[in-house]
């Protein structure tokens, strides 16, 4: 008995409804049940072989497509396509990714608690934010799991499932935005650099979320429709993918429009800069000082250069107006021709103010996380041995090395400033031993180290204090 | 259709629907022999005397479940002409819950039996 085209058509919609069950058992006996039924109907009506006409009718008594295979699917354990699969676990990691900024923001507020306990404001925003990252990484990792062991669950948590996780990437966005534009972990990107990649991910991830939701809403039609839906869903379905696909767009064109904004905002900004004032040093190199006024993202706020020429060329460096007096100290107090080992930062200014040589003038670049500006060094010190060398000779508690490395570059004297061993210190520890910008390592000053010793007022055998007020030190080597 | 009438109907087929399962068992426990899906279809109806019709494609799907939870066990077989067909018989746990659950059965058809064939009003 071969199957009428009429029923291959059936069969094959039927088995287009059937998804994640064992398809070929499933139509073997649906089509063998038709095949039954149909022969005894033949029989009945005295015929040999069922015709075309017994067939529209026992089709006819079977229903859409659909409402054949939602009794199997509803009573067969289902498997999860591989799609509905990778949803989930975008969505677990997802929650994971909720449960890491949770456990960060513990940090921060056990940070903030013990630090600034009185800033009632910053805590209460740390404790909101916080604990809405553990409920929505709970409620999410929850959700997933209810989904993954009960498929059944997937159309009727799935939309919550995604609200939350868009809710969550939206959030995590925001966050690195915040980090970025904000500078909040000591990290100075570039800028601007990350707001394409930024938005990039966002809509990467709306995509995967749109792509998903689709995923859920073609699973949830073949395992959990009322039979009203089954015969109304047709035209419903189009009409929510449309609604989908509007929402999506218009939120995507809506995240692209703040990005830019976002972009256009900073560049506004970064036009205002205004030289003030100037006062000329003089000195071997033709100094001057110049007061900057800045209206940028991080407010109104002045700056301090130094600026000279050495032999012709225009050099320019931060100045640090507290340092100013140990300069003028250096310049009418030492010997012409002398050389001082200070960290990298003092470097153009000792030059140019005092006409003293100096053993560091730039950062390298392995240390470019530690940089205020990075995008402002044309010349970067390529010497990197020295530059770990003058690190170790601050930190190092051995007073032995660091009289050798200032005999190896011809140093007589040593100048500090208190942020040294306060908060730059990290930098010199790790410019010294481990120059990792990805480290979550922070390092701390040695109190048997060489910079500790100085700050806390000891007598450095083979150094004599020269020099030293509120914010510097300068020693010379005996 | 009226609420009443469709309130009804989802009355008579969460009935149907929650007996199924050991009418299907019984079916199978008096047959002596294998039965593939069509038979028994048929042979309930027969048994009913017509009264438990099943909407097509009912039966497979819960015949699958029986299967999965150990109640009956298949096996395919080849059929006249054509396809194959899967033939369902009973197991051994599928005959003690069958006598359990007509057991149970019996209790509460007498209890409702007993209950709305009273005439007492209620106070």
């Amino acid at each position: 008995m071969r199957n009428t085209p009429f029923l291959n058509e059936f069969l094959k919609e039927v088995e287009k409804e059937l998804m994640g069950v064992d398809k070929k058992a499933i139509m073997e006996e649906i089509s063998g049940h038709i095949r039954d039924k149909a022969e005894d109907m033949a029989s009945e009506r005295g015929l040999k072989s069922p015709d075309d006409c017994i067939y529209r009718e026992i089709i006819a008594s079977m229903g859409d497509p659909g409402e054949v295979v939602k009794p199997y699917l509803k009573e067969m354990p289902v498997k999860l396509p591989f799609s509905i699969k990778a949803f989930l676990a975008f969505q677990l990691l997802t929650g994971l990714a909720a449960l890491l900024v949770f456990i960060e923001g513990m940090d921060t507020l056990f940070w903030a608690l013990d630090q600034t306990p009185n800033d009632t404001g910053f805590i209460l925003t740390q404790v909101t934010s916080t604990l809405f990252f553990l409920l929505i990484s709970i409620l999410l990792i929850g959700l997933v799991m209810r989904q993954w062991r009960k498929p059944v669950r997937i159309p009727l948590l799935g939309s919550l499932s995604v609200l939350v996780s868009i809710s969550v990437v939206i959030s995590i966005i925001f966050v690195m935005f915040r980090v970025i534009v904000w500078n909040q972990w000591g990290v100075e990107y570039g800028e601007n650099t990350y707001y394409p990649i930024a938005g990039a991910v966002t809509v990467g991830l709306l995509v995967l979320y749109v792509l998903g939701l689709q995923q859920m809403g073609s699973f949830q039609r073949r395992i959990d429709l009322s039979e009203e839906d089954i015969l109304s869903s047709r035209g419903s379905r189009k009409r929510t993918s449309i609604f989908i696909y509007l929402v999506s767009s218009v939120f995507v064109v809506l995240l692209i429009l703040v990005a830019m904004g976002q972009s256009v905002y900073s560049d506004d900004y970064y036009e205002s800069h205004e030289l003030v004032q100037t006062q000329d040093i003089g000195g071997p190199f033709d100094a001057r000082l110049e007061l900057w006024d800045h209206h940028d993202e991080n407010g109104w706020y002045e700056t301090r250069k130094i600026v000279y020429y050495v032999e012709g060329e225009e050099i320019e460096g931060f100045f640090f107006p507290e340092m100013q007096r140990s300069f003028e100290w250096m310049r009418d107090g030492t010997e012409n021709g002398s050389t001082v080992m200070a960290w990298w930062d003092y470097g153009l200014s000792i030059r140019g103010y005092t006409g003293r040589e100096v053993v560091l003038d730039a950062p390298v670049r392995s240390m470019e996380h530690s940089v205020g500006d990075p995008s402002s060094f044309d010349e970067w010190e390529v010497d990197e041995d020295k530059f770990q060398k003058v690190a170790m000779a601050f930190v190092t508690t051995d007073i032995n090395y660091t009289s050798e490395v200032m005999d190896l570059y011809d140093a007589e004297y040593i100048l500090t400033n208190y942020r040294d061993a306060a908060g730059i210190s990290y930098a010199l520890v790790q410019a010294a031993y481990e120059p990792d910008p990805l480290s979550s390592y922070w390092p701390t000053l040695d109190e048997e180290s060489f910079l500790y010793r100085i700050w806390n007022g000891e007598d450095i055998e083979g150094f004599e204090l020269v020099y030293s007020d509120l914010e510097v030190r300068i020693l010379k080597k005996l | 259709m009226g609420q009443e009438q469709e309130f009804r109907k989802k009355f008579n087929r969460e009935l149907k629907t929650g007996l199924l399962g050991m009418v299907l068992l019984d079916v199978m426990n008096r047959s002596p022999e294998p039965l593939y899906g069509y038979r028994i279809i048929k042979e309930i109806e027969k048994l009913s005397d017509g009264g438990f019709v099943l909407p097509e494609g009912t039966v497979y799907p819960i015949l699958n479940s029986l299967e999965s939870r150990g109640l009956l066990k298949s096996e395919w077989g080849k059929g006249s002409e054509g396809p194959r067909r899967k033939y369902y018989s009973m197991t051994r746990t599928g005959k003690k819950l069958l006598s359990e659950m007509l057991s149970d059965w019996r209790n509460v058809s007498r209890t409702i039996e007993k209950m709305v064939g009273k005439e007492e009003v209620v106070k």
